[in-house]
């Protein structure tokens, strides 16, 4: 292989090319911000169904709800109970049932469908069904990040 | 949420940086890509331009050591795929070693120093590898 000449055309070839490296890695690195701090927003935004709030949602209208999973279910189905945001990073177990249907269009943030397994906590953004359950349109995998009081 | 704010960019970030610091010797060497990109310096002397890839391999190794700690001292461990965080680990093992090895190399007082710059390439590979199966287990 031949040495590159080092004439101005070379040179502004490279400094072109180096221009270009560091703008890829600074759009990357301001990618990775930005989905961070996107998914750091989705996880409390999540927060803000209250207990009563849940109680009284109609049929078709859409909550955010935090549950603590008991069962996991093949037949896609997330039974558990409803989380009471306490602060930020803590919530406290409330007596609401709360029953979860997950479909093919649910997506999963944080993580996959196996991390629903018993004792996981999750936020679920859903509709809520005749029959009180929440048909499951995002679910959130919490676990590690949020605590019981 | 910053617990995980702060966790998931630094992870990004030195997965980032990490890419480029193993793109940079290929850059700055005569390789097909350099003469391609015309990235190469021929003008200096080759462990000299490799400062940028020094730079960033002692950078990578505390973002990813405060990637590991962020979580760890708020008690989000718990719960994680242990297996994911098993092989991070590993892979912030294998970080320190290449920190290492790097600078056996950089000082050039290796006696083998093909055998030393086969060993970066293996560890480079077993870091690359390791932190995919940690974003695959645990992202």
């Amino acid at each position: 292989m031949q040495a590159t000449p080092n004439t101005g055309e070379s040179k502004n070839k490279s400094r072109l090319a180096w221009s270009a490296i560091i703008a890829f890695l600074t759009v990357l690195a301001g990618f990775a911000i930005w989905h961070s701090a996107r998914t750091a927003a989705s996880m409390s935004g999540t927060a803000s169904s209250e207990e009563s709030q849940f109680a009284q949602a109609k049929a078709g209208s859409k909550v955010k709800v935090a549950m603590e999973v008991a069962s996991g279910g093949a037949d896609e189905t997330v039974r558990g109970i409803l989380l009471q945001k306490k602060t930020e990073e803590k919530y406290a177990r409330t007596s609401t049932q709360v029953v979860a249907h997950i479909a093919d269009h649910t997506a999963f943030v944080m993580g996959k469908r196996d991390d629903a397994h018993a004792s996981a906590m999750i936020y679920i953004t859903g509709v809520v069904q005749k029959d009180r359950s929440v048909d499951a349109e995002q679910i959130v995998i919490l676990t590690g990040y949020i605590h019981l009081e | 949420m910053n617990t995980f704010f702060y966790t998931s960019t630094l992870g990004w970030l030195a997965s980032i940086l990490l890419g480029a610091g193993i793109l940079l010797p290929y850059l700055l060497r005569r390789t097909a890509l350099s003469q391609r990109l015309g990235t190469e310096q021929s003008e200096k002397p080759y462990l000299r331009r490799m400062w940028a890839h020094y730079c960033i391999g002692y950078l990578v190794a505390p973002l990813a050591l405060l990637h590991a700690w962020i979580p760890m001292q708020a008690g989000g461990a718990h719960g994680a795929n242990m297996a994911g965080l098993w092989i991070a680990t590993a892979s912030l093992v294998l970080l320190f070693l290449q920190i290492v090895l790097g600078l056996g190399l950089k000082a050039a007082t290796s006696l083998d120093r093909q055998r030393d710059r086969r060993i970066h390439y293996w560890v480079m590979l077993g870091i690359v590898a390791t932190a995919a199966a940690h974003v695959w287990l645990n992202g």
